[in-house]
């Protein structure tokens, strides 16, 4: 009896030790919160900025930095200047050297569109559609500026994770005779952070396609999108939400390269599932997606329809029909969301200018706003920066769009201006946005932007400010339960 | 027109009480915030009303008979009020109330046309859905924690993937009481009083994508079957069929026209009666990319059973022509129906036509065997047998840039057979052994998604019978919209299919305010 006693004492110490050291094992591990503890509604985000009107600087007061877990916020953040020194390694430069060659001396200072006249610089340093949106607001289009106040250009980077994955990973991904990556050899990062050779082009929209936009592709978006026809009438006034995932080359708060086996297994790169809040008649509708590395496998899109009260399987292959509303395709989505493939409608790649442009600076603050008047951008920051020109060119002539041409930064790979012209070389639509930034996290974000669709040949066009979060949902929120939490 | 809708004959204190309310209360969010949804907070909770109104008008063009009526023979009228409360990311509530009203009925109170044709008598009954149970739609909390969903209340939960008739989706009534008229699709799906949770798996698996487990539970507290279409004009107003019954003799006793029925229907048992429990349960995955479900429920069948009664019918006049219209004794119930079944729906990706836009098909399935419904013989008995339904469609958009160089035209046929078993010698009634249906719809968008015509068709392959639909719809802008339709019927066979619908040719006109 007492030799069992011992016995049990004995184990139960044993078992005790071993919860103590399990418990300070969790202790030292991060729970990443749940994103619904503490993503906002539109309500919400409305009390601190209003759709116009509104240069409140939101981001000082409802930024990441104040609506995050504390100790979130602290994961994602990091030493600005490793995280300066890394990514400046991976890209070979940084922009404040490589900028100041055009028009060296037009100053810093605030400009306004009568001052166009004054700086011919201006026209030098501005795309043409920059320079013609460079006026008042008026018809037919949304989104023009009639001042801006130019700043110093930044060393922009990414966030420490992103850049050490990019330089460790340089070098791995390979590409096929006709410049098509295999995506098994990719590992994370930024796969062509120094594009060069024959496929210069190519190997810069694959970072693009790859970006780590909104904190790795994992974030949460309330966006607005109100669309105006050619009088400057509003004829759309939208709400969205957006829940994304990154499936493949994570790398942030020390994630594994792909977020479990079957994505891995089937080589899934991203998921999100956008949710429409209004109009009515849109209100509950939401649409999952999920993407595949494999660039000859299609990506599955499901949409909830509330008029018929169910889910309804759609082809991604249906990506030339204007999105609900919007001015733009499917392919069009995010500024471009195109699957480049050698077989289904393949393009030519060109770099067709490497120079530096006067392009629309990021946003710390959230302080630039869209006026009710002429839907004018107010508040806006300019700064030179490099940018590479690259267009591709349709072989496809049953294609929407004959070619289409991007204005890419060279140091984030992110774009400003996107051009698409349909099969006859008219321009058809285009996009231009700025990002948030948050150098503390090295992250640039679908969050304060100020963002403009344009159909050129319709004379419609779309305004958005959308905010974002970093949120690292589970893959039980972008799956048929989620999409079936949000429906009607 | 406001005092002949609120105080004339037929309209009880609480409906116009109703009806006031909700004009009020549409007019002060017009008024409020023009076309926007109202969002508002209460008690910390953040809340969102959004709704609409719709006024339409219908011009019947099937001739001057019986059962219609030439000229504006309906002025339907939608509102309908939407509240969502979201207390929480796991807990939300949604309610729906709204009117549905006919002003034709007022607006023709006093024409000679509309009363001999005895249109009037339906006025109780159509002139607004004033019952409790038609002014509040939906009214249901929603749960969601964890991998669990649940809801309930008094909610629509669809299934299937037939467009434009039913097969799987069998747990919801019908609204028909407006006929084809165009009204939202979504206010024909009548909510009822349901339970429903599901469960959905947490996988790593590299083919079975999702996993979930769906089931439903009707506690009957409000048994209510479908709302359709039934002879007569005082029960149907200008939606009763036509249909004429031989009498053999000369005029006006060559046939008589077949009026209302003198019903005797037996309905599941009262509030919460055992006798009207509904139980159904749905696997969903996807598998492969491909949405499948399997499907089992058993509870009783929407649609009655009918056959005649013992009694003699009773006749009337109808003061047009002199001839009699005969109104039958009809007895029937709400049989059981319970049936296993799947849904599958992907798409050809690599079936794509790159003339065509290089758009792949969704290919949509969806069958079910159904064990022991219950029929009319032709000789008047009922009878079990079982039957097998199946339905396969598909979803195709091309471009057809000479036609339109800026959107696709998404076309999509179905074609559904219903096969009864052991078909007996007898016949059924309405029904041979294999019954065919065939649906055809197109559309396309113009001017950046503005203008949408389409053209849909729904063929009754075995009775040989049609029912045409030309639309087109323009969205000036998310708040308003206008749609300009024709409606067209017609049938091989006399008193089958769409035959008894010839006459209810129309023309229709809508306008749509949103917020």
């Amino acid at each position: 009896m007492k030799h069992c006693r011992n016995i049990a004492i004995s184990l139960l110490a044993v078992f005790v030790m071993l919860s103590a050291g399990a418990g300070l094992a969790a202790a030292e591990e991060f729970d990443i919160p749940h994103p619904s503890t503490y993503v906002p509604t539109h309500a919400d985000l409305l009390k601190h900025k209003k759709w116009y009107d509104d240069p409140r600087p939101y981001l000082t007061t409802f930024g990441p930095k104040q609506v995050l877990p504390p100790e979130l916020y602290e994961k994602l953040s990091y030493d600005v200047d490793e995280m300066k020194k890394v990514w400046a390694d991976a890209v070979g430069f940084k922009a404040p050297d490589v900028v100041g060659k055009i028009a060296p001396d037009f100053k810093l200072g605030k400009y306004t569109y009568k001052d166009k006249e004054k700086y011919p610089q201006i026209k030098e340093l501005m795309w043409a559609d920059m320079y013609k949106r460079f006026n008042p607001g008026g018809p037919p289009h949304g989104g023009n500026f009639p001042e801006i106040e130019v700043v110093p250009t930044q060393h922009y980077y990414w966030s420490l994770p992103i850049g050490q994955a990019s330089k460790q990973n340089m070098g791995k991904t390979k590409l096929d005779e006709q410049g098509y990556p295999d995506w098994t050899t990719w590992q994370g990062g930024y796969p062509f952070p120094r594009p060069s050779g024959k496929f210069k082009a190519q190997q810069i929209m694959y970072n693009v396609e790859k970006r780590y936009l909104g904190w790795g592709l994992n974030f949460y978006i309330l966006g607005n999108v109100h669309g105006f026809m050619k009088n400057m009438k509003q004829d759309f006034n939208g709400l969205y939400d957006v829940v994304h995932l990154r499936l493949a080359g994570r790398c942030l708060l020390g994630s594994k390269p792909w977020l479990d086996t079957r994505a891995e297994k089937r080589g899934e790169f991203k998921t999100f599932i956008l949710g429409f809040l209004a109009p009515r008649d849109v209100a509950g509708a939401a649409q999952s997606a999920l993407y595949y590395l494999d660039i000859n496998k299609s990506d599955q899109l499901m949409m909830y329809l509330p008029s018929l009260r169910r889910i309804r399987k759609m082809t991604s292959t249906d990506s030339q029909d204007p999105v609900m509303g919007q001015d733009q395709i499917y392919d069009d989505n995010e500024g471009w969301m195109q699957k480049l493939s050698p077989t289904r409608y393949p393009y030519t790649y060109e770099v067709i200018d490497e120079r530096e442009f006067l392009v629309p600076a990021t946003t710390v603050d959230g302080s630039q706003y869209v006026s009710s008047e002429g839907l004018e951008f107010r508040n806006m920051k300019f700064e030179r920066r490099p940018i590479y020109v690259v267009k591709l060119t349709q072989q496809d002539s049953n294609y929407v769009y004959g070619h289409r041409i991007f204005y890419i930064d060279q140091e984030t790979f992110l774009f400003y201006h996107n051009e698409y012209y349909d099969q006859k070389g008219r321009l058809y639509r285009s996009w231009d946005g700025n990002y948030g930034w948050f150098p503390e996290m090295g992250q640039f974000a679908w969050c304060g932007m100020m963002l403009v669709m344009k159909d050129h040949i319709d004379l419609h066009s779309g305004v958005q400010q959308p905010y974002a979060l970093p949120a690292f949902w589970d893959r039980e929120d972008v799956s048929l339960r989620g999409l079936v939490r949000k429906a009607k | 027109m406001i005092k002949k809708v609120c105080l004339s004959k037929g309209a009880s204190g609480t409906m116009r009480a109703a009806l006031c309310g909700f004009a009020i209360v549409a007019l002060l969010l017009f008024a409020a915030q023009p076309g926007m949804a109202v969002n508002f907070s209460l008690g910390g909770t953040n809340g969102k009303l959004m709704g609409y109104i719709n006024q339409g008008v219908t011009y019947g063009v099937g001739g001057n008979e019986i059962d219609t009526k030439d000229e504006i023979q309906s002025a339907l009228f939608q509102l309908l009020l939407e509240v969502q409360l979201d207390f929480n990311p796991q807990l939300r509530f949604f309610a729906s109330a709204g009117i549905n009203a006919d002003w034709a009925y007022p607006m023709l109170s006093d024409n000679s046309e509309w009363d001999k044709k005895q249109f009037d008598r339906s006025r109780d009954d159509l002139y607004i859905f004033s019952h409790r149970r038609d002014l509040l739609h939906e009214f249901h909390l929603t749960w969601t924690p964890g991998n669990w969903y649940f809801r309930a209340g008094k909610q629509i939960v669809v299934w299937g993937e037939t467009d434009g008739f039913r097969l799987m989706d069998q747990i919801n009534p019908l609204d028909q009481r407006r006929g084809m008229t165009d009204v939202e699709f979504e206010t024909t799906i009548l909510p009822i009083w349901l339970i429903r949770a599901e469960y959905y798996f947490d996988l790593d698996s590299s083919w079975l994508q999702d996993l979930g487990l769906e089931f439903v539970f009707n506690p009957n507290l409000d048994f209510r079957g479908d709302e359709a279409i039934v002879p007569g004009n005082q029960n149907s107003g200008i939606w009763a069929p036509y249909v004429e019954v031989p009498l053999g003799g000369a005029y006006p006793n060559d046939f008589a026209y077949l009026g209302s029925y003198i019903q005797h229907l037996d309905r599941p048992g009262s509030t919460c009666d055992d006798d009207g429990f509904e139980y159904a349960l749905r696997i969903k995955s996807v598998i492969h990319d491909t949405l499948i479900t399997l499907n089992a429920f058993y509870g009783r069948d929407n649609v009655p059973v009918l056959r005649a009664g013992a009694d003699a019918p009773r006749m009337g006049v109808y003061p047009g022509d002199g001839r009699f219209i005969l109104h039958p004794h009809m007895e029937g119930k709400y049989p059981l129906m319970r049936f296993v079944g799947f849904t599958l729906t992907r798409d050809f990706d690599q079936l794509y036509i790159k003339a065509l836009g290089g758009i792949g098909p969704v290919l949509r399935v969806e069958a079910f065997y159904a064990f022991d419904n219950t029929f009319v013989t032709n000789d008047g008995r009922f009878e079990q047998y079982d039957e097998f339904r199946w339905m396969v469609g598909f979803d195709w958009k091309v471009w057809m840039r000479f036609l339109n160089p800026r959107a696709a035209f998404m076309i999509s046929p179905q074609f559904y057979h219903r096969k009864i078993r052991d078909y007996p010698g007898v016949g059924l009634n309405g029904l041979r052994d294999d019954n065919y249906q065939a649906s055809f719809m197109i559309n396309t968008t113009y001017f950046h998604n503005k203008l949408e015509p389409s053209f849909f068709w729904l063929r009754d392959v075995s009775t040989k019978s049609n029912m045409f639909k030309y639309q087109l719809k323009y969205e000036y802008s998310d708040k308003w919209n206008y749609t300009l339709g024709v409606l067209l019927f017609d049938g091989a066979k006399t008193g089958q299919g769409f035959e008894p619908l010839t006459n209810k040719d129309q023309v229709y006109f809508t306008i749509g305010y949103r917020f």
